[in-house]
């Protein structure tokens, strides 16, 4: 595929020389930053995803009944459970496509009155959030529907500024009105209080039920510890054992040359999370397990070839021998990269939040992954077999 | 290997993941929503569904005799024909030829008989179908919405109780009784069952899928305020029975409800004496009247032990009442001596046991089995749990979002599957299809590999269902660009295929075992959503290193072997 192999070798000042200047600015970064910007996992406290969206309908039941109101794709299901026995009225979406139907449905079920405040907003629009299936009672339980709205992060943060250090990321395009909020653990505070307390700040501003919470976590103090500790001891414990493997099927120069590379690969990728700060969850450990398995696997291709080729051509020197080997492999490390990045990009693009942090982890992760597995690794690898002597032949005959 | 060994193992893989993916297809396929929503419902409400649904059929099916005892049976009625000729023969007739309503009456001794057939029917099709949904390939909660929720074992709170400190296996003892009447607890549940599961010794992690609702979880939590003592009357009782017994299409309402009889004055209701059957389903023994005045409120009970009576050894239920519930208790109990009292939780009479003289706080039941006696202790004992739990963390997802988060999932992996395809078919050529091919079977030897381990299928499986789809074409691309490598040196199509898998064996094995051992150090040691991903990536490494090595080898064999002479297409480039 080349008609000259790449001097892998001549260019290994640069390619570690960037390295180490990036890994640099790293450091520097985490000094500057104050550490990573660590998730709700990592760092105790309430997660939520809210979306401003305005109430179509407002439901109270009054009756001996427990009845529950529930909202799928298709439909909207009010179930009624009394002594012994349960009765449920579908009201599909394509029978009732306007909030104004949906009302007058509920009003002819026993007990329930739906009062209207927009009844030309689309059934299928409906939003169902935390709190679903809601029972039904005195007190009006408020269906939203999606909407296009004019609010903007600015408006959410300023609804919470009461609560101290509350941190908002806008979730998809500015129109869908959707919030990612952060606040950390207080002394004293249990998930119900400060679930109330977000609650609370959000319906003083966005009216009581001027919101959905799409998505709830809490994470208590001692449930974050456990979690930190684990995911580093899951990939010391990952990094040992591929060692071993590697030392065994080839040889020790080899072993820690794919270990360093894996190294600059996991702390490249905590670079690049610094830099762009972007949140650290445990999705990230997972993609940092993925790309020391996917760098490695890259590596290993490479030094392959490598040993192959050394065992083949005796006389050709080690240096061309890692320069041949690298070019040979490499329509296989583009193609591989290439489909693997293809197949990740659309996760980046459409997805959100947790998974979309792993996306795009990943396609970063690829990128070092390649360059340390082309490029760090076979000058490592040449470096320490010089050290070990063991390349004294092939120099001669150089 | 040989070839013909090679297509054995293919063939039964094939065929095997086919077999474990069926549930899966059919499922989600094949089953509408409103009735996947039934049969997802604790056993109970399909119980209850069942009732109802053969209320409305034998009512409809009486108005339809008493009409024309000739008219043809219409189709929705013929599953009731199987039951009918059964029983013509058991009766030894002959069953009729032409299947009229009439006839179909003929076939069942009494309307009894017939309400049973019809409710087995429709409670049979629907647990059939949760065994299906079981089998099938789980969603987790971020994909469905719902609740998952970690509870702590509040020990501090429980030594402060207890004025003594507490020893590990005490603990261990109390969280797992919170568990036991948790369990208790999913009837009162609705809508969906919860998963209760202890986790290490001191939490219980509860999952709640489809609803995302605090305040239901709560009061779930919390046991709903509904233990009742209330007064039988055993003469409107026997009343009922017979009521009951000569009109069974009266019993229910539509909706699967006790309905109540227009015979029996205010004040009184009918109610079901439930016993628990063998699979922990409240099983109706028969009808109780009980008075709707209530004698006295659950929330008055301290305690409930088991013991067995000193001198009978029989087994009892002793439980204690706080002062005022005393009060209570004893001027209802010696008001009404020899009468029976009815232990009654949510509206269902649990216990029934006369009163002998008048009891005051210490209060001991008798007449049962051990069993049915520490199925009451617990019953009684809902009201408070042995020790309060305190949330750990707690996830909820909505609906909604779930619901996003699918169409999302499937919307990325068509598009990142549709590229990846195009891509290696451009490059490879018609290799390229072979390598295309492969990776079908690899997303289909997946899925059915999730589905047969029941494995629940979260946000972080889907992205490791698509990491893995990037990936797993790196095993056909090493060898394909051995082959090439082979052919550049010359060698035959057949020989540079041979040498190419040959060559690229260990480098497949080396690449994929390492990044095997990352994704099971990960599935060992990960968070939960970490593992579903580490999971996924495992299996689909095992699944890629086999499409490649047997499937495409195998395909390369078939289609190369027997036509020599034509050029192998595995470049985009013209030679």
């Amino acid at each position: 595929m080349f008609k000259n192999d790449i001097p892998v070798i001549k260019l290994r000042w640069v390619s570690w020389a960037i390295a180490l200047v990036l890994l640099a600015a790293g450091v520097v970064s985490l000094i500057v930053f104050n550490g990573f910007n660590l998730g709700v996992d990592f760092e105790s406290g309430l997660s939520q995803r809210i979306q401003i969206a305005p109430t179509g309908l407002e439901v109270t039941y009054d009756g001996n009944l427990d009845t529950v109101i529930s909202i799928s794709a298709s439909a909207l299901s009010v179930e009624q459970r009394g002594e012994g026995g349960v009765a449920t009225k579908s009201l599909r979406f394509t029978e009732y496509p306007t909030s104004g139907d949906l009302a007058q449905a509920l009003n002819s079920v026993d007990g329930v009155s739906a009062h209207v405040i927009d009844g030309s907003l689309k059934s299928r629009d409906l939003l169902s959030g935390y709190g679903f299936p809601a029972t039904l009672g005195t007190d009006p339980v408020g269906l939203n529907f999606r909407g296009a709205g004019s609010s903007s992060i600015e408006d959410v943060r300023s609804a919470l500024t009461a609560l101290g250090n509350v941190r908002v990321q806008t979730i998809g395009g500015g129109d869908s009105q959707t919030y990612q909020i952060r606040l950390g653990i207080k002394e004293g505070s249990s998930q119900d209080s400060l679930e109330g307390e977000v609650a609370s700040a959000l319906g003083d501003y966005f009216g009581k039920d001027g919101f959905v919470i799409l998505q709830s976590d809490y994470i208590g103090p001692k449930f974050s510890a456990t979690l930190l500790s684990s995911s580093i001891l899951a990939i010391v414990v990952a990094m040992v054992f591929i060692l071993g493997y590697v030392w065994i099927r080839f040889h020790f120069a080899y072993a820690v040359s794919s270990l360093v590379a894996l190294a600059h690969d996991v702390l490249m990728l905590l670079t690049f999370i610094s830099l762009l700060r972007l949140e650290f969850t445990s999705t990230t450990i997972a993609a940092l397990l993925t790309i020391i398995g996917y760098s490695l696997n890259n590596t290993i291709v490479i030094f392959d070839r490598i040993r192959e080729n050394v065992g083949l051509n005796v006389n050709m020197g080690l240096r061309s021998n890692i320069d041949r080997s690298v070019t040979q492999s490499m329509s296989r490390t583009i193609m591989s990269a290439l489909t693997t990045l293809l197949a990740i990009l659309p996760l980046a693009i459409f997805a959100s939040g947790d998974i979309q942090l792993f996306a795009i982890n990943m396609s970063l992760g690829l990128v070092f992954g390649t360059y340390s597995s082309n490029l760090l690794a076979p000058s490592l690898l040449y470096w320490i077999s010089k050290a070990q002597k063991s390349v004294q032949i092939e120099d001669k005959a150089e | 290997m040989k070839k013909r060994n090679r297509l054995a193992i293919v063939l039964v893989v094939i065929v095997l993941s086919a077999y474990f993916l069926y549930p899966t297809i059919k499922w989600y396929g094949f089953v509408p929503q409103d009735v996947k929503e039934l049969a997802t419902g604790s056993n109970v409400q399909i119980k209850e569904y069942a009732r109802g649904q053969a209320t409305r059929e034998l009512r409809a099916l009486k108005d339809l005799v008493a009409q024309d005892v000739n008219t043809a049976l219409p189709s929705e009625y013929s599953y009731l024909k199987s039951a009918a000729k059964a029983n013509y023969k058991a009766m030894r007739k002959s069953a009729p030829k032409k299947w009229t309503i009439g006839a179909l009456f003929g076939g069942f001794y009494n309307e009894q008989n017939m309400f049973d057939t019809i409710e087995s029917y429709y409670r049979t099709r629907l647990l059939d179908l949760k065994a299906l949904g079981n089998k099938a390939l789980q969603l987790g909660l971020d994909l469905r919405g719902g609740m998952s929720i970690l509870l702590e074992a509040d020990v501090d709170s429980y030594v402060a109780k207890k004025g003594s400190s507490a020893s590990a296996s005490e603990i261990a003892q109390a969280v797992r009784q919170d568990i036991e009447i948790l369990e208790k607890r999913i009837d009162q549940f609705g809508v969906s069952e919860p998963m209760i599961r202890l986790q290490g010794s001191d939490q219980i992690l509860i999952e709640i899928p489809g609803a995302a609702d605090p305040e239901r979880v709560n009061s779930f939590l919390r046991g709903k305020g509904s233990l009742l003592f209330k007064m039988v009357d055993s003469d409107l009782s026997s009343a009922l029975e017979e009521y009951y017994l000569a009109n069974p299409t009266e019993v229910y309402t539509e909706s699967g409800a006790l309905k109540q009889p227009e015979f029996l004055p205010a004040g009184k209701l009918a109610a079901g004496y439930y016993v628990s059957d063998d699979y922990g389903i409240d099983e109706l023994a028969r009808f109780v009247v009980i008075n709707e005045e209530v004698g006295l409120d659950g929330i008055h009970l301290e305690s409930a032990t088991t013991a067995s009576d000193p001198v009978t050894g029989r087994p009892v239920v002793n439980f204690k009442l706080d002062n005022l519930g005393g009060d209570i208790f004893y001027k209802l109990t010696s008001t009404n001596v020899g009468k029976t009292l009815a232990v009654v939780m949510d509206g269902k009479v649990k216990a029934m046991a006369t009163i002998n003289e008048g009891i005051r706080s210490s209060v001991q039941i008798s007449g049962f089995t051990a069993e049915e006696a520490a199925d009451l202790a617990i019953v009684l004992r809902t009201a408070a749990l042995p020790i309060e739990l305190t949330v750990s963390s707690q996830q909820a997802v909505g609906a909604t979002l779930g619901e996003d988060a699918i169409s999302v999932g499937i919307k990325a992996i068509t598009i990142g599957f549709a590229l990846v395809v195009i891509l290696i078919f451009a490059y490879y050529g018609l290799s390229g299809l072979i390598a295309d091919l492969a990776l079908l079977l690899n997303m289909f030897i997946m899925i059915s590999v999730l589905s047969a381990f029941n494995f629940t299928v979260t946000l972080t499986s889907v992205a490791g269902l698509i990491l893995t789809l990037g990936m797993a074409v790196d095993t056909n691309v090493i060898i394909f660009e051995r082959i090439k490598e082979e052919l550049r040196l010359g060698k035959s199509d057949n020989a540079s295929i041979a040498a190419g898998f040959n060559k690229a064996f260990w480098t497949v094995m080396d690449a994929n075992i390492t990044t095997i051992i990352a994704a099971l150090v990960l599935s060992q040691l990960g968070s939960s959503a970490v593992k579903g991903f580490a999971n996924t990536l495992a299996i689909g490494i095992v699944s890629s290193v086999f499409t490649a090595l047997f499937v495409s080898h195998l395909v390369f064999d078939a289609t190369v072997g027997d036509r020599e002479g034509k050029k192998l297409s595995i470049s985009w480039r013209k030679k």
